[in-house]
């Protein structure tokens, strides 16, 4: 094939630069922080402060990111759109799985990368309880002064006033092949209106719910006794898509009690799924990082 | 050579270099643009003595196609931003580099042949000054893309643009030429050369 010579020379120049871009295309884009995005629904326990006063309540969340081993900035705060009465701060980087919960350790470390977690606390004072709160698009302000954003999920908060429950919670079990348990004894007669999660259509039928081994459409109706056991399991598979995502999925049951009032019961023992840590590699990060920021990054 | 060959070239040319969109969709195209300018570097290539390298009409091809993805995943919400966009935009300017220099240099042949010896190093001296701005504007390009200079693109861009409306003066020359003195009185001359396109 030729080739004149002042276009050869010319090539081989662009060719350099082009190789020279694509090193530092990868230095500066594939070192810098991403976020994982992380779905979850939560509970805030809501107390009156007294007769005529404001409604309280305090909840913590946490964030992930991922970052080069190396980046050794402090995330130093948070802005988080958040409806009226409620205001977010941020705690800190606490350390994967207990111990010192705000050390300032660096994070779980995948070959090149660190996965940090840091903790938001959600405070919430207003003269109405707390209906529903829907926490999206958080941004992460670093020591440097540089922001860190990108797609943090969306968290659901609901407010919920302490009422006599129905149910007493017996034994709640999660495993890290996403599947998990709630157990409860059933106090006085229950029907049970239905079950549902938040994320149900975000993770379609990947997540599925079953309560006394029903199907979560065929719960609507089902009657329990006083005495009778209340089983809730659920299974969560398929995590190809959403590895760089974490759910704390806490579904919520509906039933009415022997005096006609409606109960609404989020479970526990049905979050903090660890698997997409698990099928974390340094490999697999960086295959990832490589499709976010070839494709939907923005 | 062939007045229309030119012809298609300059207007191939315009095609890929105007913006004018309505709404998301851009109402010409590039590969359509590339398709034409393409239609011209095959039949300059079909010319009895070959003025440009013989893997130029493919490269014209190519530049159709890979413009046409890249308008496909603009369309789909490609981040400007993304090693996608860079990758297509470098591989799409360096061809874009290529097929210009291969018109020039066939040109500047194509008046060797017709012993127009002057006239023919005038040309290719052209070919040779686009070949190194555009470089240099290309190298530029990527750079500032990868370093996220905000206004780098913009200013090299407004070159990109100018070395584009000087090659489209030279492309339109061509096709007023076509080997013989024209009845118009349009014959090749240096100094029309130089009045008009001259750098």
């Amino acid at each position: 094939m030729p080739l004149r010579k002042e276009l050869s020379l010319a090539l081989i120049f662009l060719l350099v630069v082009f190789t020279g871009c694509l090193a530092l295309f990868h230095v500066q884009k594939m070192k810098q922080p991403m976020v994982l995005a992380s779905y979850g629904e939560s509970s805030m326990h809501l107390q009156p402060l007294g007769e005529g006063q404001d409604y309280y309540g305090q909840l913590e969340i946490p964030l992930y990111y991922l970052t080069g081993i190396e980046d050794r900035r402090q995330v130093t705060g948070i802005v988080l759109e958040t409806p009226e009465g409620m205001e977010a701060e941020l705690l800190g980087r606490p350390f994967f799985g207990g111990g010192n919960f705000y050390n300032e350790e660096p994070g779980m470390l995948f070959g090149r990368y660190r996965l940090v977690q840091v903790v938001v606390s959600l405070t919430y004072r207003g003269a109405l309880p707390l209906d529903q709160a829907v926490l999206e698009g958080a941004v992460l302000l670093l020591e440097d002064g540089r922001t860190l954003e990108g797609d943090f999920g969306t968290w659901i908060v609901e407010g919920k006033i302490h009422q006599e429950s129905p149910l007493e919670h017996w034994q709640s079990s999660g495993s890290n092949d996403g599947s998990s348990s709630a157990l409860y004894r059933v106090k006085t007669p229950i029907i049970l209106e239905g079950i549902d999660s938040h994320f149900q259509e975000v993770l379609e039928a990947r997540y599925e719910v079953k309560v006394n081994g029903l199907e979560m459409d065929q719960v609507q109706g089902l009657a329990l006794a006083a005495g009778e056991n209340l089983r809730i399991e659920s299974r969560f598979s398929g995590n190809e898509e959403g590895a760089l995502a974490r759910y704390f999925l806490r579904p919520k049951l509906s039933f009415v009690d022997e005096m006609g009032a409606i109960h609404e019961l989020t479970l526990s023992g049905m979050e903090d799924y660890q698997f997409p840590y698990r099928t974390f590699d340094p490999w697999r990060i960086t295959k990832m990082l490589w499709e976010r920021r070839l494709g939907d990054e923005s | 050579m062939s007045r229309e060959a030119y012809g298609s070239l300059f207007w191939g040319l315009l095609l890929v270099s105007v913006h004018l969109n309505l709404g998301p969709l851009r109402l010409f195209p590039p590969f359509f643009g590339w398709w034409v300018f393409y239609l011209g570097v095959k039949a300059l290539a079909r010319h009895t003595s070959p003025l440009i390298l013989p893997w130029t009409p493919k490269l014209a091809l190519a530049m159709a196609l890979l413009s046409g993805i890249q308008q496909a995943w603009a369309m789909m919400g490609l981040d400007a931003s993304s090693l996608v966009a860079f990758v297509l935009l470098s591989l799409l300017q360096i061809g874009e580099l290529v097929l210009i220099f291969e018109v020039f240099s066939g040109f500047s042949r194509g008046l060797s042949e017709l012993d127009r010896p002057e006239e023919a190093a005038t040309v290719l001296r052209k070919g040779r000054w686009y070949l190194l701005l555009a470089t240099l504007i290309t190298a530029g390009s990527m750079v500032t893309i990868t370093q996220n200079n905000g206004e780098g693109p913009v200013y090299l861009g407004l070159m990109m643009v100018v070395l584009k409306i000087w090659v489209l003066v030279w492309l339109r020359m061509m096709k007023t030429w076509d080997g013989e003195p024209s009845s118009e009185g349009g014959s090749f001359q240096e100094e029309n050369m130089e009045n008009r396109g001259g750098l």
